[in-house]
């Protein structure tokens, strides 16, 4: 399925969030900035980042960087960036949605449940 | 057949899916736990603190645990699990503290056996204890100093500046390192489980469609077959009825 080279070097978590959603999962000791072209393997979303560059943070997350094992972002990030969520199927890296402080977890709106009921035919 | 096995592949996807709701339901608890703590945090910082948030990251951070990833064999499918690379010097700086009691409880078991002996004793030696006490300091300090260059002395340092709480302070509010706690069990124990099945049940997903595909064209195949066969037996009657006309 997947190659060892795939998935080896995949060691780090990203997370697209608003602030306290990356400064809690920060808090867990999974932040990582590389150097010297500083990059970051986080993106703290406010009312004022435009979708272009959430859509390009995730294109970096999951294309660009092989060192990612797991994008977290949350959910009511990924709905505006949803055609890029929904059409998203590479192995690497896997793509979960978490709920944020404003925006409760809604299970109609989640990728794998999305996927449960296209299984059964819904 | 193939049904049997469809059903029985969508048996195990019900299994994964009941686990994968469950993990959700714990992520969300521990999620809103941990936005609770960060808003208590916030609401009780100290007058220099505006705000808990990126305003206060360290520019430098380095990941202190790293994602594992197998693919299992038999499912063929990544799992993931979080594994903090093991900080070899802590435990034996703090091994040695107990040690340190238990060196020093005998003393002081001496010192309570003999409690009313040290009272005793302290009279005819009344200069001793403060030397002895400070005999003990220096002693203590020795071995600590001892241990400290036996062990590496960056370690304690070093343990500080990885962990991310420090970016807020050295003394940060207990809601905060409460929120830390929380994210430690989402990140360390939900989150890499989530991951696994989600990759678990895509692959369920694959071979359920493919096992369906597999169903219709057989299906296809004996209607087909079941067609020709019928065609086979009008044929067959159309010609006996002709033979009987003539």
């Amino acid at each position: 399925m997947a190659s060892q080279a795939d998935y080896k070097d995949r060691q780090f978590l990203a997370v697209i969030g608003d602030e306290d959603s990356v400064t809690g999962l920060l808090l867990a000791g999974i932040g990582h900035v590389t150097s010297p072209p500083t990059t970051k393997n986080f993106l703290v979303v406010d009312a004022k980042t435009e979708t272009s560059a959430i859509e390009s943070a995730f294109e970096k997350f999951t294309t660009e960087r092989k060192d990612i094992g797991i994008v977290l972002i949350n959910q009511h990030i990924a709905d505006r960036i949803r055609y890029r969520i929904d059409t998203y199927t590479q192995a690497f890296p896997t793509v979960l949605e978490i709920p944020s402080k404003d925006h409760p977890y809604d299970p109609e709106k989640d990728s794998v449940l999305r996927r449960v009921r296209r299984l059964f035919g819904e | 057949m193939s049904t049997d096995k469809i059903d029985s592949l969508l048996q195990q996807y019900l299994f994964l899916l009941n686990e994968y709701t469950t993990l959700r339901t714990t992520l969300n608890n521990l999620q809103s736990s941990l936005y609770q703590h960060l808003a208590r945090a916030n609401f009780s910082a100290q007058p220099g603190v505006r705000h808990y948030g990126q305003d206060y990251y360290d520019e430098r951070m380095q990941s202190t645990s790293h994602l594992d990833i197998i693919i299992s064999s038999e499912t063929n499918t990544p799992e993931f699990s979080l594994v903090r690379p093991p900080v070899t010097n802590d435990k034996p700086s703090e091994k040695p503290k107990p040690n340190d009691n238990t060196k020093e409880q005998p003393q002081t078991q001496d010192g309570p056996g003999s409690t009313q002996h040290a009272n005793n004793s302290n009279p005819s030696s009344p200069h001793p204890p403060p030397k002895d006490e400070a005999g003990d300091g220096k002693a203590r300090d020795e071995a600590e100093s001892k241990r400290d260059d036996s062990q590496p002395t960056t370690t304690s340092k070093h343990k500080n500046s990885t962990n991310p709480l420090h970016w807020f302070g050295i003394l940060t509010p207990l809601p905060l390192r409460l929120a830390q706690a929380d994210a430690k069990t989402a990140v360390e124990d939900i989150i890499p489980k989530l991951a696994t099945l989600s990759e678990q049940m895509k692959a369920l997903e694959v071979e359920v469609r493919r096992e369906r595909k597999k169903r219709a064209k057989a299906e296809k195949e004996e209607s087909k077959q079941q067609k020709d066969q019928n065609r086979g037996r009008c044929g067959g009657i159309s010609n006996y009825q002709l033979k009987r006309v003539k």
